[in-house]
């Protein structure tokens, strides 16, 4: 049992270091609280800043992208020039070169042929030599032109000889009956 | 020998309905108005008119001739034509195959990238 004097006094003293304690303890809650909050403060700037970072981040990056995909379709784009060139190179090599070689010594071939029956045969009597000659440059429309008009020309040739023949031979019948009246055999006329 | 009056009235007939030129007519009716006393006109007659003939027939074979060679010509060239044409048809369809092989190679190009 305690004497009520040094219980008292125990009381008080309790009491007094329940305040110091009390005390302290506020003030390092206090501490704290400020610790806390300038803490908190630093990580919402650096929230905002990490946000801000990442938003420009994006945005550039957004950028980083859009410069590739504009350098990446202007490739396209430069690839399919030089695609449609490799193409009209192949075309170029397959198909119209050799055409256009073989056109022009059909061309040649055609030519000489028609300049040949001209200086020989006169054709520009009746049609232009120019006009023979410019059939056959003027590719395969011309030649086939010339093909027809050659033909035709022949064909009226022909036509020229079928009827002088037709008339020798009516001048041969003439002949003999002339010949006749005047061997003064009978005739008819 | 030479001609009576009915003979040479004949042969002016004859002469005008056949296809002679006109200027061997009038030769041949110069002729005759002497065949009453030369005997050598009817030869000289029938050697103009055999000089006509001849030179048709002549004509004849050169038309014949002419249109031969412009016929051959046609035709030459028209085969070279027709070959050029074909080989262009040829090549094209060539290409075009050329072409469906670079297709499928590009497919399988890019089936091999994914």
């Amino acid at each position: 049992m305690f004497d009520p004097e040094v219980r008292q006094l125990t009381l008080k003293a309790l009491q007094e270091e329940a305040v110091n304690i009390g005390n302290q303890a506020a003030e390092k809650t206090q501490k704290a609280v400020r610790q806390l909050a300038s803490a908190a403060a630093f990580t919402g700037r650096a929230v905002v800043g990490g946000a801000m970072f990442a938003g420009g981040a994006a945005v550039g990056g957004a950028m980083f992208v859009g410069e590739q995909l504009l350098d990446k379709g202007q490739q396209v784009v430069k690839g399919t020039r030089e695609a449609a060139k490799a193409l009209n190179r192949e075309f170029q090599d397959r198909v119209l070169g050799p055409a256009q070689t073989r056109l022009r010594e059909m061309q040649a071939f055609a030519k000489a042929k028609v300049d040949s029956l001209v200086d020989f045969y006169r054709l520009d009597r009746a049609n232009s030599k120019d006009f023979w000659a410019g059939l056959a440059e003027r590719g395969v429309a011309g030649l086939t032109e010339l093909v027809s008009k050659l033909q035709e020309y022949a064909a009226n040739q022909r036509g020229r000889a079928e009827a002088l023949r037709q008339k020798v031979e009516n001048n041969r019948a003439a002949r003999a009956a002339i010949a006749n009246v005047a061997n003064g055999n009978t005739t008819s006329s | 020998m030479s001609l009576n009056v009915q003979q040479v009235q004949q042969i002016q007939q004859l002469l005008a309905n056949s296809n002679f030129s006109e200027e061997t007519k009038n030769k041949v009716l110069q002729l005759l108005s002497l065949a009453s006393s030369d005997s050598s006109v009817l030869a000289q007659i029938l050697s103009i008119l055999d000089e006509e003939i001849a030179a048709d027939e002549q004509a004849i074979q050169q038309l014949e001739a002419q249109a031969d060679q412009v016929d051959q010509a046609a035709e030459e060239i028209g085969a070279q034509v027709e070959e050029f044409l074909q080989d262009a048809n040829f090549r094209m369809n060539e290409f075009a195959s050329w072409l469906d092989d670079q297709d499928r190679l590009q497919q399988l190009q890019n089936s091999l990238k994914e």
